[in-house]
């Protein structure tokens, strides 16, 4: 996933809606919104790496991910500072209300999905210590069928964001279902390793460990993708089960 | 000639709602669209058990069109604010509501508009009483050049309401108590009222409409004249009133509308665009022209 930061921070104040009276609102509500979709593509960078590190118990790449996870803590407190001016200097009301909140919210989200990246990368760093065999090592690889659509939720929710795209929200709300039966589905692969031999059972627990983060993460991406929509209609659906969803 | 206040507003009125106008003309196609032909008000303009119910609301200045079928009720103990860009007829519908518009040459007034169920635009009925029973404070605070004491006295005075020296007495003491007052002022009755600070002398013209018992209290930016602590003040004491009074607050600070209003009303080119729960208009306005002006993408 190529990171254009510095295009998303030029574009910021291109949020497709009519310009504010008071362009310093415009201003302060792009910064804020860089900002976030920045910690999103960091994140969901963050995110593959993890994957990838789990999938192949490659430590340098488990290492790059708790390192760069820093830079998430940094944004994360840019962005309270950039969302207390908004409220404080300019009182965003309505939509915009709608748009800040969310993109507060999406903050928390992202902050909590790069924490479950590093839970991932730590697994693949102590796997590592414990020198697994190339035997054990398959056990790990099926996280690349969780990794996948979780990053790809991720990706779609934070361009969601970009373009306040309700269409976009609610195929990832949707999709969100898909995830957890990929999870259940490699829970029970995983069961069939320990029958194989009850010596796997160290591995086994790891990888559950492991596979649940990508699923949270998941899980996080769809909460972003439900806030999207609250932000866009102002209908709070962040509860409203899947049928409802695909309905209204 | 010199011109009466009230003519100087009215002007005003007209040179802004030029511009408005214009604004439409040059600006957003869109607001044209909405505006055009047969406009009808987004959200309940009625409320259960009301105190004042308008239907149809017309206001004419001379040939200016100010009001159009707005229809609105303003319900028992509720603060109504009513917002809006300069020149929307927020003011206008403001003072139909104690036949203030009345004392306006060349301004009619169309509808039905009633207090409990009574029609005021009646022609037997007095409007002397009307306007006691619903009072008026204005955007400037305007006490008569008189003492403390007799700026409440006055009213309670000329409608009989007192009987006794001691009786008048009560009625003071407990209008400028409800005004959060009486504290600053007890002990200085006897001086001018035009001697005290600004955000005093409106909380003692909020006293002088409380002191003659009214059951609605029409505000017409009772702030804009006043610094923060004392608008602050003076929401206070809206807060604290609307438990027995019922009022509707015209104001071009929509954070204020927000904080002292159940119900916001939003006018536009002299249109009733909107009316709903104050914090739904401020979350998830239904109306563009709503949410455009509050968003101030407004033009």
């Amino acid at each position: 996933m190529p990171l254009d930061v510095d295009r998303e921070r030029d574009s910021s104040a291109g949020r497709a809606v009519d310009r504010h009276i008071l362009s310093r609102f415009d201003g302060d509500l792009g910064h804020f919104r860089a900002i976030v979709l920045e910690m999103g593509h960091r994140v969901e960078s963050q995110v593959a790496l993890a994957g990838e590190a789990l999938a192949a118990c490659d430590v340098i790449r488990a290492r790059r991910v708790i390192h760069e996870h820093r830079q998430v803590r940094d944004l994360d407190m840019e962005a309270l500072e950039a969302n207390a001016r908004l409220y404080a200097i300019h009182q965003p009301v309505a939509r915009d209300l709608r748009f800040v909140l969310t993109l507060s919210r999406a903050v928390y989200d992202l902050e909590r999905i790069g924490g479950e990246a590093v839970r991932v990368a730590d697994i693949a760093e102590r796997l590592y210590e414990y020198q697994p065999s190339v035997r054990e090592c398959v056990i790990f690889e099926d996280v690349r069928r969780i990794a996948a659509p979780a990053v790809s939720l991720l990706g779609r929710s934070i361009k969601a964001i970009a373009d306040e795209n309700v269409q976009l929200a609610v195929e990832v709300a949707l999709e969100g279902k898909d995830l957890n039966d990929l999870f259940e589905g490699s829970i029970r692969r995983l069961a069939t390793y320990l029958m194989e031999d009850p010596r796997n059972i160290r591995w086994v627990i790891d990888a559950t460990l492991g596979f649940k983060a990508m699923e949270r993460i998941g899980d996080h991406a769809c909460s972003i993708a439900r806030t999207i929509i609250y932000s866009v209609i102002g209908k709070d659906v962040r509860h409203a089960n899947t049928a409802n969803l695909a309905g209204g | 000639m010199a011109l009466t206040g009230e003519e100087k507003d009215m002007n005003a009125e007209t040179v802004a709602t030029a511009e408005d106008v214009h604004r439409k003309d040059t600006g957003a196609a869109r607001y044209s669209k909405a505006l055009d032909g047969d406009f009808e008000t987004v959200g309940n303009v009625r409320v259960a058990g009301p105190r004042m119910s308008c239907s149809d609301v017309n206001v004419y200045y001379g040939d200016k069109h100010a009001i159009k079928d707005c229809s609105l009720d303003i319900g028992k103990n509720q603060v109504i604010a009513m917002i809006g860009p300069s020149g929307c007829g927020k003011s206008t519908f403001l003072r139909c509501l104690n036949r203030m518009n009345d004392t306006i040459d060349g301004c009619r007034v169309t509808g039905d508009i009633r207090l409990d169920d009574q029609d005021i635009y009646d022609k037997r009925l007095d409007v002397v009483p009307l306007r006691a029973q619903v009072g008026m404070v204005f955007q400037k605070p305007n006490p008569f050049p008189k003492s403390i004491f007799d700026n409440i006295a006055y009213g309670p005075r000329i409608h009989g309401l007192a009987s006794s020296r001691a009786e008048l007495d009560g009625i003071v003491e407990q209008s400028l108590m409800k005004a959060g007052l009486w504290e600053e002022v007890k002990d200085r009755l006897d001086q001018p009222g035009t001697g005290l600070s600004g955000g005093q002398q409106q909380r003692l013209c909020i006293a002088r409409t409380i002191a003659v018992e009214p059951e609605v209290i029409l505000m017409d930016e009772p702030c804009s004249a006043l610094d923060p602590i004392a608008t602050a003040k003076v929401e206070e004491l809206i807060d604290e009133l609307h438990e027995n009074y019922t009022i509707a607050i015209v104001t071009h600070s929509m954070q204020q509308a927000a904080r002292v209003s159940q119900r916001t009303a939003y006018f536009h080119l002299g249109n009733l665009v909107e009316v709903g729960d104050t914090t739904q208009i401020f979350t998830n306005p239904q109306h563009k022209l709503t949410e455009d002006y509050i968003t101030g993408r407004f033009g």
